[in-house]
């Protein structure tokens, strides 16, 4: 009722703005009273004029006269406007307590769709379907794969190096030896108890060796023939890839050309092709057992060629030579019998074809003797026989170098007289014979970066590093592989860094060479040139 | 913990045996149960394989322990390929790795499937540091 009142007061004040004679006045009070119902709703809408009213109280603010009661009157104003904004809060505040309701609601949906998503299950039957779909078994072996290399880098960045002193001593160790062991390559169960029989570098990754085991005589159930291909590059443990066959493998190479082929000769005289991209062990394609190919082991294999026009050169112990293509291994594409003057066939042990030639090799036999033989032309066949060693002959190697007249025509043999021998292809006699071992000496191999490096391996654990430039009578790094197993075959890393070593029980040994050893010096290929001159 | 899981490894083996008779013979070139038996035999704790919208389909730990993993990597992942989405629509996440005080956790992601493996973390010897 005050607040009628006050204003009630202010309309009389408007009234006195516009009127100027007292009298009238006096009949303005008159009219307001028998009114008065109907201007509380006057109230309102005059509350939306209070607004304008304090328009007009800014007009009258012009009239010094009557400043004093109008500031008064501002006051009250001010005071019914504080008043009622509670009201306003009030009345706002009760859209507020309705908007929680439909808040809530959509988060009990998230939680209750939440809810849904843990319970979401699939039933044992879906899992097994799943599971043993191809899909999947493809996803586990590569995921599988990835998996191993990041858990096999114990790369630890957060190596405290305040202490790296004796890390430092460590490698200052290492570098003083010539010969050190980097790691071993075994798998329980497709190395054990396997011979290895070869060895080959991939050439579109550097880092990848594949080796052929023989069979395991105490599983006569599983597989006679493995090949596994290993990584050096990373620390996993385990083979990249794992074939079989069901003769055993007595070689093997990469496809030279073809990043996914592995090719491997076997016992029984078949040559079979392995695919990594397949998701089967066994070979892709194999030749067949007849007479128009091998029928005896075939122990040497290699590829030969170029990008566009390349070929399988295989050659079995009953001395008989295929070229095949990759494409067609049905039938060789050629045959030469490889035979003595007597027609008398070799059986041949090892071959090496000289870099980058594809016509004309050096073979070692089982009689000791060394032939050299042309593929094709006038004299295709048997070209030269060298003079002989006391024992079969079990690994042979050619020169890296074949463009310098220095060293194209080197080769070495390894036999099982415990010699060592160094050919030249123009002469029948050996230049020399290291004759430093003690056992069966398996397997040769020139550096494919030194040209008066090779090592050798024997048959009581000796792995022998041989510098012609430093000394001839012994080597000038030997080392024994721990246990002494008879080591089989032994190769060098395309850098010529490493050597890699196969023994007769699975064990695939990879062993850094010093660098200074590795790498030829200035003055040693000086020296090389002055003495060959 | 390695008992558990070795435990739970056998227990997956024979629950899954008689069901795999009865559907499909196993191909050979399946190498799923090695690889779990190789990992569990190598330290890793443990190992979950998930398909891409992070249903879990074999474990070698408890189904509970499952859960909480999967509960908390499914967002993580998730939200870790949308990223790599945005970032370039033609790119896709492959791998990730999370590496903490007392073990990693590594992830890889394929187009079909998701291989989780828990893994303790061994301290280096000095040796294996040079």
């Amino acid at each position: 009722m005050g607040l009628v009142l006050i204003k009630f007061l202010r309309s009389t004040y408007s009234t006195l703005s516009g009127g100027k004679k007292q009298p009238l006045n006096l009949s303005v009070y008159n009219v307001q009273a028998t009114n008065i119902p109907p201007k509380e709703t006057l109230v309102y809408t005059k509350q939306t004029q209070t607004t304008s009213t304090g328009g007009g109280n800014g007009d009258v603010l012009a009239f010094d006269a009557q400043g004093d009661d109008e500031e008064s009157s501002l006051q009250n104003l001010g005071n019914g406007f504080t008043s009622k904004l509670p009201p306003g809060y009030l009345t706002h505040g009760l859209p507020t307590v309705k908007d929680v309701a439909p808040a809530i609601t959509p988060l009990e949906i998230k939680k209750e769709t939440e809810v849904k998503k843990e319970v979401n299950e699939l039933s044992e039957e879906q899992k097994q379907m799943i599971i043993l779909s191809e899909n999947f078994q493809r996803f586990v072996v590569r995921a599988g794969r990835v998996i191993e290399r990041a858990l096999s880098e114990n790369v630890d960045i957060y190596t405290d190096y305040i202490g790296g002193g004796d890390s430092e001593e460590a490698n200052d160790e290492r570098s003083h030896a010539r010969l050190s062991l980097n790691r071993v390559f075994y798998d329980e169960r497709w190395s054990k108890n396997r011979c290895i029989t070869s060895m080959d570098w991939s050439t579109h990754f550097p880092e990848l060796v594949v080796g052929s085991y023989h069979n395991n005589e105490e599983s006569p159930n599983e597989p006679d023939g493995v090949v596994m291909v290993w990584n050096t590059k990373f620390k996993k443990s385990t083979p990249e890839d794992v074939f079989h066959c069901q003769s055993a493998v007595m070689s093997t190479c990469f496809a030279k050309f073809n990043p996914n082929l592995i090719l491997g000769g076997t016992y029984s005289g078949q040559i079979v092709l392995w695919d990594n991209r397949v998701q089967k062990r066994t070979p892709i394609q194999r030749t067949p057992l007849s007479a128009a190919a091998h029928t005896h082991p075939v122990y040497c294999l290699q590829m030969v060629g170029t990008q566009n026009a390349h070929n399988v050169i295989s050659i079995s112990s009953d001395g008989k030579l295929c070229s095949w293509s990759l494409d067609m291994l049905s039938q060789p594409q050629d045959t030469l019998e490889l035979q003595q003057r007597q027609s008398k066939a070799i059986a041949i042990t090892s071959m090496a074809f000289p870099a980058n030639e594809i016509n004309s090799l050096v073979m070692g036999s089982e009689d000791g003797y060394v032939y050299s033989a042309s593929r094709h032309g006038l004299r295709s066949g048997v070209n030269e026989v060298y003079e002989r060693h006391l024992g079969p002959i079990t690994g042979i190697s050619t020169h890296y170098n074949q463009l310098s007249p220095d060293f194209g025509h080197l080769f070495l043999t390894s036999s099982i007289d415990w010699t060592i021998k160094l050919w030249s292809l123009k002469d029948t006699k050996p230049l020399y014979s290291f004759e430093d071992n003690s056992d069966y000496v398996m397997d040769v191999a020139w550096s494919p970066v030194h040209p008066a490096l090779f090592a050798a391996v024997d048959g009581s654990g000796r792995l022998d590093l041989w510098n012609l430039n430093q000394d001839t009578e012994v080597p000038i790094a030997s080392i024994v592989v721990a246990g002494a197993p008879a080591l089989n075959r032994v190769s060098w890393t395309p850098s010529g860094l490493h050597v890699c070593i196969g023994d007769e029980a699975g064990k695939l040994y990879v062993y850094d060479v010093a660098e200074n050893l590795a790498q030829p010096s200035r003055d040693e290929i000086k020296m090389n040139q002055s003495d060959e001159v | 913990m390695s008992r558990s899981s070795r435990l739970s490894v056998t227990e997956t083996q024979r629950k899954s045996t008689p069901v795999v008779k009865k559907a499909v013979i196993r191909s050979r070139s399946y190498d799923g149960d090695a690889f779990v038996n190789l990992f569990a035999h190598r330290g890793a704790r443990d190992i979950m394989i998930l398909d891409s919208h992070g249903v879990p389909l074999r474990s070698t730990c408890s189904q509970r322990r499952t859960f909480v993993f999967v509960s908390n990597l499914k967002p993580l992942l998730f939200m870790a390929r949308n990223v790599v989405r945005d970032l370039d629509p033609s790119n896709d996440i492959t791998f990730m790795r999370i590496r903490s005080n007392m073990g990693e956790i590594h992830m890889t992601l394929g187009t079909d499937f998701i291989l989780i493996v828990v893994q303790k973390l061994r301290r280096l010897r000095s040796s294996s540091t040079s």
